[in-house]
């Protein structure tokens, strides 16, 4: 058989069939339009409770209980009340007279000298009415002044003497030639002088004097009295024994700066269960009793709200040092039971300074033995203490800034490949509050441009908050777990080309804790939020020749 | 239209018409007038008694393959000149991976001879061979066209590259093939080779992928890349050998040695059939000259945006600097992860083995012509890149100066197609191609025209799958007719 043929005819139409150009395709204009989006992270952040309270407020002190709950601690400089403050001795003086009888100058004239002398007892002065068993002086000044109206030369001695008859003071004097006027003085340091205190004299103290005469045969002299005018002058007491009677001195001024109302906002704030402390180191020998005359809040806009202290419970005694250079360590907490309004409301007035003026009542019991010494003093520190317990309801806080994003527009408008950026906010919300935000950018007449929302919504809820416990118990409205909430922005190139004029930026932030507000929130130290910015880029590849 | 959109289609058009996959064809083996038929199956005896292939003409065999790139497909034409690519129709034509590859054997040197009455066949012939293939995983494409938050679901939200890998090997063949007839119904043969590798990049490892949180945008990319080279290290950097710089030892002196064979029988049952049977290119090439393999180690790298959380409170300068501090690590820490290093130091490698099974029937025989329906299935052996590739054909012969054939061919990886093959002899002299379909003839014309009215014109086959043409140009000697009828008798 002759397949040839046929098998070569067919295989060339099968060529023929098969081969040559099928399809042909003529492209004056290629259009193409691929828009693929890439998210990418930009930046994450875990925010603490603990940290973002410190951040927001460097000033404060931020304690964190055994549970870890958080509160924050507001401090007053230290004010302290010396020895000077609250003893008020004066200068003390003591005159003597010193006048010789008729027959004590014959005795004079013929024998050529006289000798006069005495132990006289003077007071201590105090106008406090204090009994002193004991004085003993870090520094002073004993000073003499004798003038004798007479012109006769003398010479002798004063002294001051304790109790017990010992020397205390003692100056010596001489004048030969008149007028017969002496002043003389000593300084003295680390000075004891005890004081004779009974049924017949308090403060008591000894001086002795002897004055010694002098005649020289011959001379024509005038008789005439010696005065003796001594004293302690510009002394300083460090320590005195014995009964300090009670007197009220003030201690002013006490005052704290609250940073957490630094700047104001709108919304009702709510701390639970605040304190006012005032912490006492008391170096002295004896009681002190405390009453605060006024409480003053003043908000950082200068309103003032008083408080009186009649509105105010009687503070307890603080307790007197044992033992000389060991202070007593005392507290005195004004707390929502002990103040009307209470702390809460005063502190819901949101004061930016609390200010507080004391009496301080020395020996408030009376005691017969007491001791004050240089040496101590009374240390005063008033202290705020407000723990993270409350709610705050309706917080609203406006702040205006100025933007310049004329590159940033200028930028855009080139890049002809991005379509579209939508930033993502990512939150995980521990925190027991929400908040929300919106921006407004307007133009320098404060005409609005654009808002980074349509409406503005909360960015994060808030944590669910553990509420099913006894209100005392002190993990009530503590938060429990994590809320997330995922927020797209879309920023589209008209919508950046509608802020070339932007020249201000109006930030709103809004919110509460858990339920705007209705129920107390507690804020512990591990409370944490988790923050996340990604963008979501959508690119347009195309042929555009334009 | 652009330079930009004119230079893209260049590319792509340049990058899919590399000729030729060295693979073998599926009708060789029935084409004995080649002395070419060796190399299907080493049992086979050529006509000839002497062949000679013409030096470097003798055998070009060229191949091409994508699974994905079809111009009439991708390009949608509204017939106004306007043509729009759509990426959909691209992503459709891919499965899971999109296939690229390309190949050329040429045949530097072919001789053979009969000895003992055509009981001995001897052949020895020398061949360059180069093949390359690049596999790009889907979600690469979908990566690019919609992003990895686009409209495109991710399974699990990670793009999976792990099937990403680059295949390419350039190496000298030199064959020494013996047949023997042992009698009438059994030939075998065997060819021993010896490889001289040249070029060499094979992925030994490639898991690569990359995740994306749907909430945060989160990446985390993970898996390991790993690439063999030899004779690349030296062109892409300073510590490798350079093997091209010096021609002879390039040609003839690198160490990059290896060993393969080819062992066949063909067997005639009964008169008219004939079986053949063959398992072909089963062997290695140790790679040692300029040899590296480039490692990624462990690309486990999470990215979740910079971490302020340590220094988001602070202001001004002390907050640049711990941000700066914070991106430098950032840099260090990716760096460090995704260290493409360098090791040099041997290995081996396997060339693409295959058996190949093949049947034929004469169904007419006589003084002028005969023709025979055959049957043929190949498929890879080991890790060979060889897919499983079944034919059916008719050969017709003509006395000894014509051999043609059709056939259709389908294979794993793509469509099936008819095929043809054609040897002519004129006197000695022979010509001869082999198609292995005619998906070559099918072809797409885009006219690229410019805004001043000048065209350039891109030609490419519509479906390119499997693109596998060899033609060549031999000297053959001492073919004869096959005798007709009966012996005459006396």
């Amino acid at each position: 058989m002759h397949f040839t043929r046929p098998l070569i005819t067919f295989f060339i139409v099968c060529l023929i069939a098969s081969s040559c150009v099928k399809e042909e395709i003529d492209v004056e204009e290629l259009e193409y339009s691929i828009q693929p989006e890439f998210g990418v992270p930009i930046a994450r952040t875990t925010l603490k409770a603990e940290k973002v309270i410190e951040n927001f407020d460097e000033d404060g002190l931020i304690d964190v209980a055994a549970n870890g709950s958080l509160s924050l601690i507001y401090r007053d400089s230290v004010k302290n009340l010396g020895v000077e403050d609250i003893l008020t001795f004066e200068d003390q003086e003591f005159e003597t007279t010193v006048d010789l009888t008729p027959l004590e100058y014959t005795q004079l004239v013929a024998n050529g000298s006289f000798t006069a002398g005495a132990v006289e007892e003077f007071t201590y002065t105090s106008d406090e009415g204090d009994r002193l068993d004991s004085i003993r002086f870090s520094t002073g000044v004993f000073s003499l002044d004798i003038d004798s109206e007479g012109n006769f030369p003398i010479s002798g001695f004063v002294r001051i003497l304790n109790e017990d008859g010992t020397e205390a003071f003692a100056l010596n004097f001489q004048d030969q030639a008149p007028p017969i006027q002496i002043s003389n003085q000593v300084e003295f340091t680390n000075r004891l002088l005890t004081l004779r205190n009974d049924s017949e004299i308090s403060n008591g103290l000894l001086l002795e004097y002897e004055v010694t005469f002098t005649s020289e045969a011959g001379e024509n002299y005038t008789p005439g009295p010696v005065t003796i005018q001594s004293s302690l002058t510009e002394y300083a007491i460090r320590t005195v024994g014995g009964y300090i009677a009670p007197r009220t001195v003030g201690l002013e001024d006490l005052e704290v700066e609250l940073d957490l109302f630094k700047e104001s906002f709108n919304g009702n704030f709510r701390i639970s269960d605040p304190s006012l402390n005032l912490y006492f180191e008391n170096g002295y020998g004896l009681g002190l009793g405390i009453e605060i005359n006024e409480l003053l809040g003043t908000t950082s806009e200068g309103d003032v709200l008083q408080i009186p202290g009649n509105n105010i419970q009687p503070l307890p005694v603080i307790q007197a040092s044992q033992e000389l250079g060991v202070p007593v360590n005392s507290v005195i907490s004004i707390t929502n039971e002990s103040m009307t309004p209470t702390v809460t409301d005063f502190l819901s007035f949101m004061p930016q300074y609390v200010n507080s003026n004391l009496d301080v009542t020395v020996n408030p019991d009376d005691d017969d033995v007491t001791f004050i010494s240089s040496l101590s003093q009374l240390n005063v520190l008033l202290e705020a203490e407000i723990p993270l317990y409350g709610s705050i309801s309706d917080f609203l806080l406006v702040d205006t800034l100025d933007v310049d994003i004329g590159d940033l527009v200028s930028d855009a408008n080139e890049n002809d490949e991005v379509d579209a950026l939508d930033i993502r906010l990512f939150v995980n919300n521990g925190f027991p509050f929400e908040a929300g935000t919106q921006i407004v950018f307007t133009d320098s007449l404060y005409n609005p441009l654009d808002s980074l929302f349509q409406n503005p919504d909360f960015v994060f809820s808030s944590a669910p908050v553990n509420y099913d416990l006894p209100a005392e118990n002190p993990n009530y409205g503590r938060a429990v777990g994590k809320t997330p909430t995922v927020i797209d922005i879309p920023i589209t190139n008209d919508r950046i080309s509608d802020l070339e004029n932007a020249t201000r930026m109006i930030v709103r932030v809004f919110g509460g804790t858990s339920n705007n507000g209705a129920d107390d929130i507690r804020l512990f130290a591990n409370d944490e939020m988790d923050l996340s910015v990604a963008a979501k880029v959508r690119f347009k590849f195309d042929d555009d020749e334009n | 239209m652009t330079m930009r959109t004119k230079a893209g289609f260049f590319f792509f058009a340049t990058l899919f018409s590399l000729a030729a996959m060295g693979q073998q064809s599926s009708q060789l083996g029935y084409f004995d007038f080649l002395p070419q038929s060796v190399v299907a199956n080493p049992a086979i005896k050529p006509k000839g008694k002497l062949n000679i292939g013409i030096p470097a003409l003798s055998s070009i065999g060229v191949s091409h393959r994508n699974n994905w790139f079809k111009p009439g497909d991708f390009l949608v034409s509204d017939g106004n000149g306007t043509a729009r690519i759509e990426p959909e129709q691209i992503l459709s034509q891919i499965d899971e991976s999109a296939y690229t590859g390309a190949g050329l054997d040429l045949e530097l040197l072919h001789v053979g001879f009969q000895m003992g009455g055509g009981k001995h066949y001897v052949h020895f012939r020398a061949a360059e061979r180069m093949q390359f293939a690049l596999d790009l995983p889907k979600d690469i494409f979908y990566l690019a066209a919609y992003g990895n938050v686009g409209q495109h679901s991710f399974e699990n939200n990670t793009a999976n590259f792990s099937g990403l890998s680059v295949d390419a090997i350039h190496f000298r063949e030199y064959a020494l093939g013996y047949r023997y007839e042992i009698n009438e119904k059994i030939a075998v043969g065997a060819t021993a080779k010896y490889l001289y590798g040249m070029e060499r990049v094979f992925t030994d490892q490639s898991s690569l992928q990359l995740r994306t949180d749907p909430n945060t945008y989160d990446l985390q990319s993970s898996g390991t890349l790993r690439l063999q080279t030899a004779g690349i290290q030296g062109l892409v950097s300073d510590e490798g050998e350079e093997i091209h710089g010096d021609v002879a030892n390039y040609l003839l002196g690198l160490k990059n040695t290896g060993f393969a064979g080819d062992l066949g029988v063909v067997v005639k049952p009964i008169e008219k059939l004939q079986v053949q049977v063959s398992v072909n290119d089963l062997g290695f090439i140790k790679w040692q000259s300029d040899a590296a393999t480039y490692e990624g180690g462990d690309a486990s790298f999470a990215y979740r945006g910079i971490d302020l959380t340590d220094f988001i409170f602070e202001t001004g300068s002390d907050f640049d600097d711990a941000l700066e501090d914070h991106l430098d690590s950032l840099v260090n820490e990716l760096e460090d992860t995704y260290d493409f290093e360098a090791t040099p130091g041997a290995f081996k490698t396997s060339v693409n083995g295959f058996m190949r099974y093949g049947a034929s029937y004469e169904i007419f025989g006589g003084a002028k012509a005969r023709g025979s329906a055959w049957a043929n299935v190949i498929h890879g052996v080991g890790r060979s890149a060889i897919p499983f590739t079944y034919s059916i054909g008719y050969n017709q012969t003509f006395k000894h100066w014509l051999q043609a054939g059709v056939h259709y061919s389908n294979s794993s990886f793509s469509t099936g197609a008819l095929g043809a093959g054609l040897s002519v002899n004129a006197g000695p002299f022979q010509i001869y191609c082999l198609a292995e379909n005619f998906k070559l003839a099918n072809l797409t014309k885009v006219n690229l025209i410019d805004d001043d009215g000048s065209t350039t014109s891109l030609v490419y086959p519509s479906n390119s799958d499997d693109i596998r043409v060899s033609f060549g140009l031999n000297l053959t000697f001492g073919m004869k007719d096959e005798p007709s009828g009966r012996p005459m008798t006396r």
